[in-house]
């Protein structure tokens, strides 16, 4: 099983030092990522997924700092690693795709020179030459029709579409080890979105690779993973196979949110948690959900739930729940 | 090939600009106080010698003829007179012109090929000893005048270590210029193939140009490093890092985003020193544009500040138009 884990995230928390106060992002995120698999990770605007996707890479800009916890890649720590070292690492074994390709792609340079630009900061020996060459070919396998010609074109002379396909294709040409894909196929239509997702998938089975799909889309979840992982407020909450996770949810906030989905769900009774925000400026104590949680105890004010196992692969953060296996909701 | 038609089309715009510009400085210069005729003639001039004077200059004329009159001058080459230097405006600015603008050209390719390096690196590098340098640097050029500058350089480098030729013009008295080629004497006594003039009027040009490029290099530094540092806050630059590119990679992206700006800042100031160079110039004695449109403002000086404007002006429509054209092989957005 052990051999199996390819990243370990461990209890890492980012904060952002603003002029506002001290944003408490991140508060303990803990997962693994083992080899072959997609990860869905799941959660509400805010509650830290891409600031999670950032930090893995220990790539947070300022004023956000990760001031604790471990990435365990390779047995080595990537938040304790020299920046020349982290740099290889980043594009090369990990591989950031984020969505907003507007704002993600530089505007005066090709979007083919771009894909070559990762490739050669990983493998400078390659040249300029087959590197574009090389881009060509990703930016076709990224489902870019037209590639040759596209790839000279810069990018407001592509639609926003095209334009994240040139994100996707400079995170996988370097044919990472691990893809972080944060919102990077929300703005496709279905049917790309199928098709890089296919191609991720393709990937990722190749190489014995693995991925973590940040995604709203619970369908893309259902469909693509194989795990699930649920943020709220940086921590995650419930973890779980994807089928027990939409089956049987367990974590009051879980269970709030898959309610809330569903269409036919019959309106569950009490207040819903879907769509309550904490401020990460000022976290409520212990659980940060207990302010609004129907199933809150004294004791949840007080003190901050652990992640514990119900099942061999299904974790909760709320001792409620986990512990009286109290079933709520429309599940 | 739309290039070449828009460049086309900007230098046929540059005739009507030009007409508009002479005429609204024809009536402004007129407002300027003081006779011409009653400078020329002197405090003990009579009423008849003046009249005379202005009748031989045209001031008695109505300022629409006059106005029409310069124009058909104008058209075939002639400027008119200066009637303080007794020469013709146009032999006068060929002289002066080419003095301005060697000192300001070289001045600002001086600025800009300290300044762009200067402003990149720190930028990239904001915590180092060379960013807080060169911020002490934009602050220092810009806290005082040029011609301090100029002292200063004047004081320690002739005065004090005597390693400069003295500061007194384009080239030291006892040489001769060269054959007139272009008037640019670091090329018009290469072309003649006189190394012993090349080297004495690059040797004078070393202070003038030194004072102005320090200056100049402090604007261009400043805004090198503030647009560097956009650059590198935009997100596209982040998710380069985040993909792991090097840091050459990422110098260069920055440099070349920042590109426009910079090139702005260059040309303004380049186009700003062809009148506003005037105390370097006569501290140096060197001769150029800004002390002749000094000089014939002081004078009422008609003909030569007309000539003055409108070269300014041509100048500085060129200078944009470059700029245009610049921003068009920089930045593929913009298209005309
Ligand atoms: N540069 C920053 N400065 C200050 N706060 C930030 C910064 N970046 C992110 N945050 C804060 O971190 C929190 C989490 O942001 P993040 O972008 O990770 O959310 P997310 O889960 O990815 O949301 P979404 O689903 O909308 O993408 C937010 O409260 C946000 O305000
Ligand atoms: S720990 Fe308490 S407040 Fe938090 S989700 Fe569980 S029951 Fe609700
Ligand atoms: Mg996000």
């Amino acid at each position: 099983m052990t051999d199996d884990v390819l990243l370990r995230v461990r209890d890492v928390k980012t904060q952002f030092f603003t002029s506002r106060g001290v944003s408490s992002v991140l508060n303990g995120l803990d997962f693994e990522l083992r080899r072959g698999e997609m990860l869905g990770l799941i959660g509400e605007t805010g509650s830290g997924k891409s600031v999670a996707a950032r930090s893995i890479i220990n790539a947070v800009e300022p004023p956000g700092r990760i001031v604790a916890g471990k990435v365990l890649f390779a047995g080595r720590d990537l938040l304790r690693m020299p920046e020349p070292a982290l740099r290889e690492i980043r594009g090369r074994d990990i591989a950031l795709i984020v969505g907003d390709p507007r704002r993600h792609l530089n505007p005066l340079t090709t979007v083919g020179e771009q894909v070559a630009n990762v490739l050669l900061a990983h493998h400078p020996l390659i040249g300029k030459r087959e590197a574009f060459n090389r881009a060509v070919e990703m930016l076709r396998d990224a489902g870019l029709q037209d590639a040759e010609a596209r790839a000279r074109s810069y990018p407001h002379q592509l639609s926003g579409g095209m334009a994240q396909r040139v994100l996707i294709a400079m995170a996988l040409i370097g044919a990472p080890t691990i893809v972080l894909s944060d919102d990077a196929t929300s703005s496709l239509d279905v049917t790309i979105q199928r098709q890089v997702l296919d191609i991720m998938k393709a990937l990722i089975q190749k190489q014995n690779s693995a991925a973590i799909i940040i995604t709203h889309d619970l369908g893309v979840v259902a469909h693509y993973c194989e795990r699930v992982a649920l943020m709220y407020a940086g921590r995650i909450v419930e973890e779980a196979p994807v089928r027990t996770f939409f089956a049987n949810p367990v974590h009051p906030y879980a269970v709030s949110l898959l309610a809330s989905v569903r269409t036919h769900a019959e309106p569950s009774a009490g207040p819903s948690l879907a769509g309550v925000r904490a401020n990460p400026l000022r976290l409520p104590s212990g659980c940060p959900l207990h302010p609004s949680c129907p199933l809150a105890v004294p004791s949840c004010a007080a003190e901050a739930p652990e992640l514990v196992a119900i099942a061999s692969d299904h974790f909760v953060r709320c001792p409620v729940a986990a512990g009286g296996r109290i079933r709520v909701g429309a599940a | 090939m739309t290039v070449v038609y828009y460049t086309l089309k900007r230098l046929l715009m540059l005739g009507p600009q030009l007409l508009a510009i002479s005429l609204v400085t024809f009536f402004l210069i007129r407002l300027i106080p003081g006779n011409p005729a009653a400078v020329i003639a002197g405090p003990l001039a009579t009423p008849e010698t003046l009249a005379g004077i202005e009748a031989r200059l045209g001031l008695d004329k109505p300022i629409t003829t006059q106005y029409v009159i310069f124009l058909q001058n104008s058209l075939h080459g002639d400027f008119g007179t200066s009637w303080y230097t007794s020469q013709p405006v146009l032999q006068d600015l060929l002289v002066r012109a080419p003095a301005t603008l060697e000192l300001i050209t070289w001045s600002l390719l001086l600025a800009a090929l300290i300044g762009i390096p200067l402003g990149l690196a720190s930028a990239l590098r904001p915590h180092s000893f060379l960013s807080r340098a060169t911020h002490a640097y934009g602050l220092l050029g810009g806290a005082f005048p040029d011609f301090f500058f100029a002292l200063l350089f004047i004081y320690v480098l002739f005065f004090k270590l005597n390693l400069l030729p003295a500061p007194m013009g384009r080239l030291p008295a006892n040489a001769v210029a060269p054959p007139h080629v272009t008037g640019f004497y670091l090329f018009d006594s290469a072309v003649n193939g006189d190394w012993a003039t090349f080297r004495a009027a690059a040797l004078q040009l070393i202070m003038p140009v030194g004072t102005l490029a320090f200056v100049a290099a402090g604007a261009i530094v400043k805004m090198t490093n503030a647009t560097v540092r956009d650059v590198l806050d935009a997100r596209f630059m982040a998710h380069c890092r985040a993909l792991g590119m090097t840091s050459p990679q990422i110098a260069r992206y920055a440099l070349r985003n920042s590109l426009s700006p910079v090139v702005t800042v260059i040309a303004n100031t380049y186009s700003y020193a062809l009148g506003g160079a005037v105390l370097i110039e006569t501290v140096f004695a060197w001769g150029g544009m800004g002390q002749y449109a000094v000089q014939s403002v002081l004078q009422a000086d008609y003909a030569p500040l007309q000539a003055f404007v409108l070269f300014v002006a041509a100048f500085n429509l060129l200078i944009y138009l470059a700029v245009d054209l610049i921003y068009l092989l920089i930045d593929p957005r913009v298209s005309y």
